[in-house]
């Protein structure tokens, strides 16, 4: 049994290539899968972290290869609460392609999303980008930044912790008006887990 | 307090093992832009059967190469913003995606590009920039559907959603209220569809003796099933045992008034019906309806039989091909194939650069596929069109909740009014921003007036529940579009029959109407079968000429079992936070009826454990966020 108290989902963004799957395993399994293909079979991974006292459960998606092709469906930026958009510190050309990414998530994903600039592979010695120029973009374009790397475990850990810090202070700043109070108990998740028994006999069904 | 059972710390939802791995993808020889060079099955289309189709495919192995001209998901099931609507981008075909050619061993062929949007018009009824203005800097915060569907709890897609665990992507919301107007004379008074126990005793609109009588008639639908309760619980009574009696035989029987009766057939009608409740087709098929409908009531703890996908019904596609992609299905969107050849054992497309051989090829419905050659000459073509209307509107729900009703005063409401389907949304659906309302209308259109433009049709028949002109400039409109004689009629109606509360009703600020065709090349899926390997392979179309969801869901399951008859159907992806295996068919559902309800999505279905076992209690939690 667990309790969380927040919930946040994260996805990730970003050239293939960059190390977006292999941040998530670091962090989430503390792995460095070596010498990974193309991301097959990773939809998303949950890891519940403690902040200040508080269950955090962080859910963080990966792009399911969706992104070689710009074919990333709309459905995965709905209800993030927070953004990483990564490129790789030794790829220029992935660094070039943010401003196409920052494009198309300001038309899909909700405009209050935290976003995250990463520039990931600081192991590299062929480094192409410099760390100020990273941290000049991020800022012109209103984001946090930070340099990882996936395969050292370096900046992996304190990524993942600021941005369930951060996110706690926005939905607390939140929490006296909550955002859609709507009409409680009408969202629905279909669910298949429970051995059914009694199926018949539903108070609001007719008769 | 939420809980959530967890058996470790970490959680992950891995794919699972797959034949094809990274590694075999990898060997596989690729082209320039990193595309191998084999598939087992090219998609072309990304409706809701091509993406059922994709991710049943990719998850049980094989390779899928799934691609789509337009630049969004969903074909004619797309979803779009408001800008994106107004801009009409639906109906512009690619040109580089109209025509490819095909050249099959024994004839010739091409798959051209059909638009199924037809005589699109649309219209400021309010045109004072201040109004436009506020709408469109909120243009994002619309989800307008193309293809609006309600699904009704017990329908095959859920049933699919939930075996393939596709659910945990998507969310929905229960739809509160079911209303209709009268019958004539009476037309212009709506009321409230009784659809529990109680309601039906606490209905003011109902005599004592019409309460006994619908409880005799529902009985009655519901009886067949008492034998074989368990199956019918848990199948579509689609094959389920037949009915013996007809609709109108447990009517006479029952002796239902007229009016009853109206309200019965209000609510079970579909568009397959023309939604008309004095069509004379309520046979044994509209009896089984009746049964889905009232089992479908209640079963997530809703008023109605209906669910609405948050963000619209896009999502649903959206969510197959998520899943085809975690098994490693490729998706390119703004990519069509520029020819088709049938080689040995397959066929070998063209695409921009790429050249790729696959086994089977799979086109959605907005393809149409010529094959000239012989024994090809014969097609048979079939289709239906429906009218479409989108309005916007201001000012409230076109009937507002009884003040002592129990029931919920917002959310989506469902009208039949006039034999057109009427879904009102407001903010809660995600379709649409505070203080607006979406209107979603469909009816059916007869053959003879396809090329007709639907918009006074609209305005004629909801005349008395909207208000189309603005108050004070009724009969100026200086639109440059044509006002047919209808719609000016329909003004000095308005203020005649309805004095003194033409106020009350809400204000349509922006409309737009068109036509809708569903079409099938050929009544079968197979358009082409390729003898020339050890196996057959084939071209098949996801085209079908109907409207209703369940029937494109069949689909996708029929052109399955042609591609692998031997191989199940979508098993379920699994979670690795679940020790136990779930036994077989059992499926129930979740209820998530917390106080602080957070309509944002919760794509894993969390909380899942929590007292869902019955769905009568509310189960705690559900929201992300703070419980």
């Amino acid at each position: 049994m667990e309790d969380y108290r927040f919930l946040f989902k994260v996805v990730l963004v970003g050239n293939a290539g960059v190390g977006k799957t292999c941040l998530v395993r670091r962090f989430t399994q503390g792995l460095f899968p070596p010498g990974q293909g193309a991301t097959i079979g990773v939809d998303f991974m949950i890891k519940t972290v403690d902040i200040n006292g508080e269950k955090v459960k962080l859910q963080i998606w990966d792009t399911a290869g969706q992104e070689r092709f710009r074919s990333i469906t709309q459905s995965y930026y709905r209800s993030a609460h927070a953004l990483i958009l990564v490129y790789d510190v030794s790829s220029q050309p992935s660094f070039d392609c943010l401003p196409d990414w920052l494009r198309e998530i300001e038309e899909y994903a909700n405009a209050k999303v935290l976003r995250v600039l990463v520039g990931n592979k600081t192991d590299r010695e062929d480094r192409e980008i410099p760390t100020y120029v990273g941290e000049d973009f991020a800022q012109r374009n209103n984001m946090y930044f930070m340099e990882t790397s996936a395969k050292e475990a370096d900046n992996v850990e304190k990524l993942f912790m600021e941005i369930a810090h951060a996110l706690i202070e926005q939905a607390k700043a939140r929490e006296p008006v909550p955002e859609y109070k709507g009409n409680p108990g009408q969202s629905v998740t279909l669910n298949h887990r429970t051995p059914s028994t009694t199926s018949e006999s539903c108070c609001s069904r007719l008769l | 307090m939420s809980s959530d059972k967890m058996t470790s710390e970490i959680d992950s939802q891995p794919g699972p093992e797959v034949n094809n791995s990274s590694e075999d993808i990898n060997e596989t020889p690729r082209g320039d832009d990193g595309l191998p060079k084999t598939f087992d099955v090219l998609i072309i289309g990304t409706g809701v059967t091509e993406s059922i189709l994709s991710a049943a495919v990719s998850r049980n192995g094989h390779s899928v190469l799934h691609l789509d001209p337009r630049e969004y998901y969903g074909g004619s099931w797309a979803t779009f913003s408001l800008d994106q609507w107004m801009s009409k981008s639906f109906l512009e075909v690619p040109a580089e995606a109209t025509v490819s050619d095909l050249f099959l061993e024994d004839s010739k062929g091409t798959l051209t590009w059909k638009n199924n949007v037809d005589q699109f018009e649309q219209v400021w009824y309010m045109k004072d920039e201040e109004t436009k203005g506020q709408l469109m800097s909120q243009r994002r915060r619309f989800n307008i559907d193309l293809m609006p569907r309600l699904i009704a709890a017990r329908e095959d897609i859920i049933q699919v959603l939930i075996t393939s665990n596709v659910s945990r992507y998507l969310e929905f919301l229960k739809i509160s209220r079911l209303l209709t107007n009268l019958p004539p004379p009476n037309e212009h008074l709506i009321e409230s569809i009784p659809l529990s126990r109680a309601d039906i005793f606490t209905s003011k609109s109902l005599s004592l003796v019409e309460k006994r009588s619908l409880v005799k008639l529902i009985e009655a639908v519901l009886q067949p099933t008492s034998s074989t309760q368990d199956a019918a619980q848990e199948h579509t009574p689609e094959e389920g045992e037949a009915v013996s009696e007809t609709f109108e035989d447990l009517v006479k029987k029952t002796k239902v008034p007229d009016k009853l009766k109206h309200m019965v057939k209000s609510s079970f009608t579909t568009l397959e019906d023309g939604f008309s409740p004095d069509g004379s087709s309520f046979n044994v098929e509209f009896c089984s309806r009746c049964r889905l409908f009232l089992n479908s009531i209640g079963r997530y703890g809703n008023q109605t039989p209906f669910l609405w996908t948050i963000y619209g019904i896009s999502e649903i596609c959206q969510a197959f091909c998520r899943l085809s992609a975690v098994y490693g299905g490729i998706f390119i969107l703004k990519r069509h194939l520029s020819r088709i050849e049938a080689q040995e054992d397959g066929f070998v497309f063209q695409t921009e650069q790429d050249e790729v051989k696959v086994k089977h090829i799979i086109v959605g419905p907005d393809m149409q596929c010529d094959i000239v050659g012989k024994d090809r000459s014969k097609k048979e073509q079939a289709s239906i069109t429906v009218g479409r209307a989108v309005l916007i509107t201001k000012g409230g729900s076109i009937k507002a909740p009884d003040e002592n009703s129990k029931q919920k005063g917002d959310g989506i409401f469902v009208y039949r009014l006039s034999g057109m389907e009427v879904i009102e949304m407001n903010h809660i659906s995600q379709a649409v921003p505070k203080d607006y309302r979406l209107l979603q209308v469909t009816f059916p259109i007869p053959d003879t007036e396809i090329k007709q433009p639907c918009r006074s049709t609209v305005e004629t028949l909801l005349s008395p529940f909207l208000l189309f002109r603005k108050h004070t400039d009724q009969c100026m409109d200086d639109s440059d579009e044509t006002i047919s004689s209808s719609g000016t009629q329909c003004c000095s109606d308005d203020s005649s029959t309805t004095t003194g509360q033409s106020n009350m009703k809400p204000q349509v600020i922006y409309g737009s109407y068109f036509n809708l065709t569903y079409s099938c090349d050929s009544l079968f899926s197979e358009l082409y079968k390729n003898s020339s390997g050890d196996s057959n392979s084939y071209i098949m179309s996801c085209g079908i000429e109907s409207a209703e969801l369940s029937k494109y869901v069949s689909k996708a399951k029929s052109i399955f079992s042609t591609l692998y008859p031997e191989e199940e159907f979508l098993p379920k992806a699994p979670d690795c936070d679940e020790p136990d295996a779930v036994n077989g068919d059992d499926i129930d559902i979740s209820e998530f009826s917390s106080t602080n309800e957070d309509p944002a999505v919760n794509p894993e279905g969390e909380n899942n454990d929590a007292a869902v076992m019955n769905p009568n209690d509310n189960a705690d939690g559900g929201a992300i966020g703070e419980e």
